[in-house]
C-alpha cells in the first residue's frame, strides 16, 4: 500500500516537473527581470529620506544587495509555488482533467501540492542561481553558507505549500481569483521584508508580520547567512518557535482550506466546471 | 440479472471480484439536490440500483435527466445529498481510496487526458496515478495503443490528435489499470462514424471478452441497444425503467407484424392492402401491419409472392430501443401510477 502511494506521489512530482519543463521559456524570459529587480531596487531600499530629498546616491551596496538576495529567494519559491499552482489548478479545472486526477487514491491535497512543490523548488534554484550570477556581475554578494540555513529553507517550503493550498481550496470554489492571489503575494512580500534591515516599518507592522508565512523564515535565514547571531533562540524575529509554528500552522490551514473547498465543489457539482 | 460472465481481470487492482463478492456497483437510495442560494434543483431522486460484476448497464435519459450526476457520484466527484454508492463493496464516501481503484472513467464534456502530453506519457501517468509501477504499466500501454492504432504516433502530444484519436486515448487511459468497473459518459459524442465505430467495438470487447462491468450513458440509442445487457431509463432524476434490454424491448413488443423484403418495393408499395405501411430500412424494405391482423398478413404475403419480391423475414414487430425510450420519457404519469395512454407502467423494473 505504501509503495503504491509513493508511486502515485512520485507520479505527481514527475508531472509537475514535466509541466515546469514545458514552461522553461517563460522562466528564461523572467530570469533577467528577477536580476534587474534586485539590481535596480537595491540602491533605493532603505533610502527613503534621500529619495524625498532628491539626493539618492545611485550605487550598489554589497551588504544591502546580499540582504535583498536572502529576502528575495524565499519569496521566489513562494511565488513559484503559489502562483503556478493556482494557474495549473485552474487549467486542470478548465480542461476537466482534474476529475480524472481525483480518481487517484491519494488525498487530493497531496496530489495538488506534490504536483508543484518539487518543480517550484527546482525552478527556484534555477532562478536563484541565475539571479545570483546576474547580480554578482554588478556587485559582490557575501553570504555565509551553512547548514543552519536548511531549517528556515524547509520552513519556507512548508509555508509556501500551506498558502498555495489555501489559494487552491478557494480556487476550487470560486475559480478565477487571481486578484486575491496577487494581493496575497504582495502582502507576504511586503511583510516579510520587515524581517531584514531593508526598510523601516512601524511597530504594528513588525508585530503583524510575524503572522505572515515567510517573515520568521526570512529572519532566520538572515541570521544564519548574514549575521553571527544564533539561530536556535526560541523567540524573537526568526526564533525557532515562530519559525516552526507559523509555517506548520499555514500548512494545516492549507490542508483544511483545500478539503473545505473540495467539499463545497463536490457538493455543488462544480469540481470540473469552469 | 447477472450475465454470468467472469469478473475482473486477474491483473486488476480490484481484489473483490469473486462470485461471493458484493455487487460491482450498488446505489442505495442515492439522491442529489443542487442548491444555489434559495433555489434548488433535484438532479437525482432516490435511486437504488445493483449492478452485478460483468454487466453492461445503459443509463439513458433526456438531457438534464441526471445521468452525468449519477456517473460523477459513482466516481466520488459529486457528493450525494442522500444515499450511498458502493463500488466492489467499498463505500465511495468512506472508503474512497479503495473504491476509486475499482474504476476507470471517460467523462463527458472534459478532455479526460492531458493534451500537452503525448499519448504514451498520458497512459504512464494515469497508470501510476493509481499506484502501478511503470514496469507494469508500459506493456499494457503498448498493447492498448497498438490495438487502438495509436502506437506510431504515441510520442506526439495529444493536442495534435483528431477528436477521435483523443477520445481513444481517453478510453485507453481509463483502461490502463485494468479496472473491473468502467464508467463511460457519452464516450462516442462528437466522434465521426469511423471513430465512433472503433470506440463502440472496444466497449463491446471490454464487455464480451474482458468481462468488465460497464455503466454507459449515451444519446446514441442504437449503441446502447447493441452493447447493454440492461437498460435504466432516467427521467427528471428518477429511474422510470430498469430492465434487461431484451425484456424491456419485449415488454413493448406490439401486436403487429413486420415483413422484411430485400431491396425496394418499387410500385408494389402503392398497391399494398389498406392498413399496410412500407418504409425503407437500410438495404431492405420494412412492411408494417397493424393490429396483428393475420388475414392482412396473408394478403400482403400473397402480393409479395406474386410480385416475386425477395422475402427476408416475417416477425412480430419489436420497437427499437429509441422508440421504447421515447415512449417512456414522453409518457405522462396517470393518476393511478399507470400512464395516460396505458403504453407502459411509469416505473418498469425486473420482477
Amino acid at each position: 500500500m505504501i509503495t503504491r502511494l509513493l508511486i502515485a506521489l512520485g507520479n505527481e512530482v514527475r508531472k509537475g516537473m514535466r509541466f515546469a519543463w514545458s514552461e522553461r521559456l517563460q522562466i528564461l524570459v523572467e530570469l533577467p527581470m528577477f536580476g534587474a529587480f534586485i539590481v535596480l531596487l537595491g540602491p533605493l531600499l532603505g533610502h527613503g529620506r534621500q529619495i524625498v530629498s532628491g539626493g539618492v546616491e545611485w550605487s550598489l551596496d554589497s551588504a544591502t544587495t546580499s540582504i535583498m538576495v536572502v529576502w528575495f529567494v524565499p519569496f521566489t519559491f513562494f511565488y513559484m509555488q503559489v502562483v503556478k499552482m493556482f494557474w495549473r489548478l485552474l487549467s486542470e479545472i478548465q480542461a476537466g482533467t482534474i476529475e480524472q486526477v481525483y480518481l487517484s487514491p491519494l488525498p487530493s491535497w497531496l496530489v495538488a501540492a506534490a504536483g508543484r512543490v518539487v518543480a517550484a523548488l527546482v525552478e527556484t534554484m534555477f532562478v536563484a542561481a541565475g539571479t545570483y550570477a546576474i547580480v554578482s556581475a554588478f556587485v559582490p554578494i557575501r553570504l555565509n553558507w551553512n547548514a543552519a540555513a536548511l531549517l528556515p529553507a524547509v520552513m519556507v517550503m512548508v509555508a509556501g505549500v500551506g498558502v498555495s493550498l489555501i489559494v487552491a481550496g478557494a480556487t476550487l470554489v470560486w475559480k478565477r481569483i487571481q486578484l486575491v492571489n496577487d494581493a496575497v503575494l504582495l502582502m507576504v512580500m511586503l511583510f516579510s521584508a520587515s524581517a531584514v534591515p531593508l526598510i523601516d516599518v512601524p511597530g504594528w507592522w513588525a508585530t503583524a508580520s510575524h503572522y505572515f508565512p515567510l517573515t520568521d523564515a526570512v529572519g532566520s535565514l538572515y541570521k544564519a547567512m548574514l549575521t553571527d547571531q544564533s539561530v536556535t533562540a526560541p523567540w524573537g524575529l526568526g526564533g525557532l518557535v515562530p519559525l516552526l509554528v507559523v509555517p506548520i500552522g499555514y500548512l494545516a490551514a492549507g490542508i483544511l482550506a483545500f478539503n473545505l473547498g473540495e467539499s463545497v465543489a463536490k457538493r455543488r457539482g462544480t469540481l470540473g466546471r469552469y | 440479472m447477472s450475465t454470468g460472465r467472469t469478473s475482473a481481470h486477474p491483473d486488476s487492482l480490484a481484489s473483490a471480484a469473486t462470485p461471493e463478492a458484493p455487487a460491482a456497483i450498488e446505489l442505495s437510495g442515492l439522491g442529489k439536490v443542487y442548491s444555489r442560494g434559495r433555489s434548488s434543483v433535484t438532479a437525482v431522486q432516490s435511486t437504488t440500483l445493483s449492478v452485478p460484476w460483468g454487466q453492461v448497464v445503459g443509463l439513458l435519459g433526456p438531457n438534464g435527466a441526471g445521468k452525468t450526476t449519477i456517473i460523477k457520484m459513482l466516481g466520488g466527484l459529486v457528493t450525494p445529498t442522500w444515499g450511498t454508492v458502493r463500488l466492489g463493496g467499498y463505500d465511495v464516501a468512506r472508503q474512497r481510496r479503495h473504491a476509486v481503484r475499482q474504476i476507470g472513467a471517460v467523462l463527458e464534456g472534459s478532455r479526460n487526458v492531458y493534451w500537452p502530453m503525448s499519448a504514451w506519457e498520458n497512459l504512464l501517468y494515469f497508470g501510476r496515478l493509481k499506484g502501478l509501477r511503470g514496469a507494469k504499466v508500459k506493456p499494457r500501454a503498448e498493447r492498448l495503443l497498438t490495438e487502438l492504432g495509436l502506437w506510431e504516433r504515441r510520442h506526439e502530444s495529444v493536442g495534435t490528435y483528431s477528436r477521435g484519436m483523443q477520445q481513444k486515448v481517453a478510453v485507453a487511459a481509463a483502461l490502463i489499470t485494468d479496472p473491473p468497473v468502467i464508467l463511460l459518459d457519452e464516450p462516442t459524442i462528437g466522434l465521426d462514424v469511423e471513430a465512433a465505430r472503433t470506440v463502440k467495438d472496444w466497449i463491446a470487447r471490454l464487455a464480451r471478452t474482458d468481462g468488465k462491468t460497464i455503466v454507459l450513458t449515451t444519446h446514441q440509442l442504437e449503441v446502447a441497444q447493441e452493447l447493454s445487457d440492461r437498460i435504466a431509463v432516467i427521467k427528471e432524476g428518477e429511474v422510470i425503467a430498469d430492465l434487461p434490454t431484451a425484456e424491456l424491448l419485449s415488454r413493448h413488443a406490439e401486436n403487429r407484424f413486420e415483413i422484411r423484403v430485400a431491396g425496394p418495393l418499387g410500385g408494389l408499395a402503392d398497391v399494398l392492402p389498406s392498413g399496410a405501411h412500407a418504409e425503407p430500412a437500410g438495404e431492405q424494405t420494412r412492411v408494417l401491419l397493424p393490429d396483428g391482423d393475420r388475414q392482412l398478413l396473408y394478403a400482403v404475403l400473397n402480393r409479395l409472392q406474386s410480385a416475386d419480391a425477395p422475402l427476408v423475414s416475417v416477425a412480430q414487430a419489436r420497437p427499437s430501443l429509441e422508440e421504447v425510450f421515447l415512449r417512456l420519457v414522453n409518457a405522462e404519469p396517470g393518476p393511478s401510477g399507470g400512464t395516460v395512454d396505458g403504453a407502459a407502467d411509469v416505473t418498469e423494473t425486473a420482477r
